[in-house]
């Protein structure tokens, strides 16, 4: 039977697509109105995977997908509600399902009788019609209302029935489980009496409605495609008269008529597809099925990739090599930088080919919630968003398990049970939300409960009581520091261990496997308001975008996805100075400090930048990384050009070391380690308290957008209000203390880098509420466009937040503000800053000048 | 099939379902009892027995009714089945002889 295992396992590989379309919309379909796109995917899938395991005399498949298709089937017709028990059968039908497409070797020693015979039990109950079977034009409107389309159908009883094997009344009951038939007419003018019954035949023409395409039509009554045309929706019942009147154009009652046989023979002419355009209406391109996809081994693709990036590494090589000698051959120049070019190309095309949507993650999730949901008593709605973002196939794969564990939590730990969210004030569904941007070139995916939140507190005694941390350790302990005690290994916060989670995974596991594919987890939590944790990941694994850097001689590819600036301190630049804070240095940034990693420290190599006194003998390298929420610099001797690379895994003799994730082939053929940011920053035990100064940890927002979005600085002036701006219009923070603000005439101006830079209050233009300041400190966002002449004054910077869409311009219009925002259901104005510099100082964009007031 | 004359009708009662073979069978002479011009004005096609019908039978059951109109008598079915009555009135058969 399984002779022939490739053919299995494409059906295998199918059938998979088909039973996850199946419980998909399944799951769409449960409490909502009956939608027949759905049910039509549906039957689609079943009746596909029907067919395939025939072939293979798959009976218990068959047979189980047959009585899946049946019950579909009435479902389809509107005989039989789809109800939550239904739905519950079906889905265990469905898994069943799965279950034998898994083991297809075994599947026919399997018993399925138990999910027959309840399958069968609701098909046995559609004795009770939700409504009669009509025709005319009610059921047309009604039809079409649900989404049906209209189709026309002219077949020959004999000539294309009987040849099939196919009764009349089979016929049409098949079509009374696909549809309704709106109107029909028959010709019985080719039937001459009795004396040529089988040479005679009669031709049916009909109207019907169903949701199904025109190939799935001709599938489901074992009909050539060209005797179905598909009719426009607009089309009325006189119309359809007309039309089946011109094809049967001796339609029945002429029957009652003598006919000669000079007539009957012009009748003979009429064919199926009469191409009178008069009356002929256009059918709906849509029902074209156009193959635009094709199936390709995943091996050939790995390979494919493997070769892409030989040869990326080949070009790094033959350019590097050709460096310096392109003036001696004429014409190289050019062919190298095609050579170049085509291999980036190709080199993304083939990479394309791997990428896959993350909805194929995303899909199992709705069945795991109303599961899980069910089982804890909990109601919560799942809300879905970037399915369409594209990763890698092998991150695609190694994503599912950390983000059912992050579901599962955000369900068993996070939502609170109904009554309880009710007595909180709270809706008594919960929302879990699943959301995937892309943001750099990295693709973030959150997965935000509207929940309990996190207790810090409780975070900080459970880990000391499993002696995770000492006492002393805690108290020198941030918040975020502490959230991330969540990820120690052997940690877990559930009170009792439910059947959902508390299985031993912890999210230890979440985040290790999540840093394998070379991403970070953060923790963002309000306390009663609900958690997010944010994944941000590579787009793919094989080729990373990399600075080369130096370190005594060595060299060393630093992945460009956690590097955020470079900076090059000059002896005696005041502006980035070092400091030292408990004999640890910092590099003072633009107000912020930035803890110091010398890489050569870390790899126990000889430091360079400065001598064992800790002065600056000449040009210091700072690169500043970021990893979630932590920045610090890292000190090199020599930064170089970036490359792109390919990734080769440690060899097993380096495992251990930490602070490098992989090794690559350089563009001169030497070997360089590619280093491992989180690994450093663990090496180098760096302590983040609250965080690197700009955030204060006040608010923590999950984002709120799909592909595209803006990153949001949030902060407030003397009032209230949150305040934001796009941060790609903001150049720098800077903190400043109140006492250096200087008044001239009705203007505030302060000295900033050697010049005097004007000050602009927001409450002094835009409409929000005006108080004292409350400290001495407070800051100025520079923006980029006013030539840091112009400082915008504020009182607190809370956060940036990234993946903005929904800016809400409607609402709030005010010249100065661009719209708003909703944070954590806080209403946050997006000031415009162009508008407010514009506002204070107007003469600053026609180049007059702001200093003379 | 079994067909015989009761009083003003010509009753063709069928025993079997009307597939092609009986129709092969049976034919000719029904054809030729409506042909006969015997002393009846109508011709009942008895159904009851029929549980399934095939194309070649619907051509049939036209057949006869063609065949009785063109001899001048009328034409009806009984005993049809819910399905096959079902057929009949999709393809308007009921609008042009009677079906019971």
């Amino acid at each position: 039977m399984l002779q022939n295992e490739e053919f299995i396992s494409e059906f295998v590989e199918e059938a998979l697509t088909h039973i996850e379309t199946v419980e998909n919309n399944l799951l769409h379909l449960e409490g909502e109105e009956l939608d027949l796109d759905l049910v039509n995917d549906i039957f689609r899938a079943v009746h596909s995977i029907k067919g395939t395991a025939g072939f293979f005399a798959l009976d218990n498949i068959v047979n189980l997908a047959h009585t899946m298709e049946n019950l579909f089937g009435e479902v389809r017709a509107e005989r039989l509600e789809l109800t939550t028990n239904m739905i519950d059968s079906l889905l265990e039908a469905n898994d069943m399902l799965l279950y034998m497409v898994e083991h297809v070797e075994d599947s026919q020693n399997m018993d399925i009788s138990k999910y027959i015979e309840r399958l069968n039990v609701f098909l046995s109950g559609k004795d009770a019609p939700k409504e009669e079977r009509a025709h005319g034009q009610d059921t047309l409107r009604e039809s079409l209302k649900h989404g049906h389309r209209l189709y026309m159908v002219k077949i020959y009883l004999n000539r294309d029935l009987a040849k099939q094997g196919i009764t009349p009344i089979a016929f049409f009951n098949n079509i009374a489980s696909i549809g309704n038939i709106i109107e029909s007419k028959s010709d019985i003018s080719h039937v001459e009496g009795l004396h040529n019954v089988f040479d005679d035949d009669i031709e049916l023409a009909f109207v019907f409605t169903t949701v199904l395409e025109k190939k799935l039509v001709a599938q489901a009554l074992d009909i050539p495609l060209s005797n179905i045309e598909e009719l426009d929706k607009d089309i009325s019942k006189g119309q359809i008269d007309k039309l089946l009147e011109e094809d049967g154009r001796e339609e029945t009652r002429q029957g009652k008529e003598k006919k000669g046989p000079l007539q009957k023979a012009n009748t003979k002419g009429v064919k199926a597809h009469p191409t009178t355009p008069s009356s002929k209406l256009p059918t709906t391109p849509s029902s074209k099925l156009v193959e635009d996809s094709i199936r390709v081994h995943i091996n050939l693709l790995n390979d494919l990739m493997n070769l892409a990036s030989e040869l990326v590494l080949g070009r790094n090589q033959l350019l590097r090599t050709m460096e310096g000698h392109t003036k001696a051959i004429p014409g190289i120049e050019s062919i190298l930088q095609n050579i170049d070019h085509i291999t980036t190309e190709l080199q993304e095309k083939i990479m394309q080919t791997r990428m896959q949507p993350i909805g194929n993650v995303f899909n199992k999730f709705p069945r795991i919630i109303r599961d899980i949901s069910k089982n804890l008593g909990k109601e919560i709605e799942l809300t879905m968003d970037g399915v369409d973002v594209e990763l890698d196939k092998s991150i695609i794969e190694a994503l599912g398990d950390p983000l059912t564990h992050l579901v599962r939590n955000a369900v068993d730990h996070g939502i609170e049970k109904p009554e309880v969210r009710e007595q909180l004030g709270k809706p008594k569904t919960g929302r879990v939300s699943l959301k995937a941007y892309h943001e750099g070139g990295h693709v973030t995916i959150d997965v935000s409960d509207d929940g309990a939140g996190i207790d810090i507190d409780i975070i900080k005694e459970k880990a000391l009581e499993k002696g995770i941390v000492s006492q002393m350790e805690l108290d020198e302990m941030g918040d975020r520091e502490a959230l991330s005690l969540l990820f120690a290994p052997g940690f877990s916060t559930a009170k009792t261990v439910t059947d959902v989670s508390g299985r031993g995974v912890g999210m230890d596991v979440v985040k290790t496997n999540i840093e394998k594919l070379g991403g970070s987890i953060e923790i963002f939590t309000i306390k009663g308001g609900g958690t997010t944790f944010r994944l941000t990941l590579p787009l793919t694994l094989a080729i990373i975008s990399s600075l080369i850097v130096e370190v005594a001689g060595q060299h060393f590819a630093l992945p460009q996805i956690n590097l955020q600036e470079m900076v090059r301190i000059k002896p005696g630049d005041d502006t980035r100075s070092i400091e030292y804070i408990n004999e640890s240095e910092v590099l003072r940034l633009r107000g912020n400090l930035l803890p110091l990693i010398y890489l050569a420290d870390i790899l126990g190599l000889p430091r360079k930048a400065t001598d064992e006194g800790g002065n600056m003998d000449s040009i210091m390298r700072v690169l500043v990384l970021k990893l979630g929420s932590k920045r610090f610099g890292l000190v090199v001797d020599s930064i170089y050009d970036d490359e792109e690379i390919l990734v080769k895994p440690l060899p097993k003799f380096l495992k251990e070391c930490r602070c490098y994730s992989g090794v690559t082939i350089m563009g001169d053929g030497s070997i360089a380690m590619i280093l491992d940011p989180q690994g450093i920053m663990e090496m180098a035990d760096l302590k983040f308290i609250g965080d690197d100064g700009v955030t204060d940890g006040e608010i923590d927002i999950p984002s709120m957008s799909d592909s595209i979005a803006y990153d949001m600085l949030l902060f407030k002036a003397s009032g209230p209000e949150v305040l934001s701006v796009h941060l790609s219009q903001v150049a720098r923070v800077e903190e400043i203390q109140k006492s250096k603000i200087e008044t001239i005439g009705d203007r505030e101006y302060m000295s900033y880098r050697g010049r005097p830079l004007m000050i602009i209050r927001p409450e002094d233009h835009l409409p929000i509420q005006r108080r004292g300041e409350s400290g001495e400190k407070l800051y100025l966002i520079i923006p980029k466009y006013g030539e840091s002449r112009v400082g915008i004054l504020v009182e607190r910077i809370y956060d940036t937040i990234h993946g903005v869409t929904d800016i809400n311009d409607k609402d709030i219009k005010v010249p100065g503000l661009h719209g708003s925002i909703l944070v954590e259901d806080r209403v946050v104005l997006v000031v415009s800053i162009d508008e407010l510099i514009d506002m204070a100082c107007p003469k600053l964009y026609e180049g007059g000048g702001i200093y003379g007031g | 099939m079994n067909i015989e004359v009761d009083g003003e009708s010509l009753v063709i009662e069928l025993k079997e379902d009307l597939t092609a073979s009986v129709v092969r069978d049976n034919l000719d002479r029904a054809k030729d009892s409506i042909e006969d011009n015997g002393q009846f004005s109508s011709v009942v096609l008895d159904i009851s027995n029929v549980k399934s019908i095939d194309s070649i039978g619907v051509t049939f059951v036209v057949g006869l009714f063609k065949t009785s109109t063109d001899n001048d008598k009328s034409f009806q079915v009984v005993g049809a089945s819910d399905d096959i009555a079902n057929l009949f009135s999709i393809m308007k058969l009921d609008e042009v002889f009677t079906v019971q």
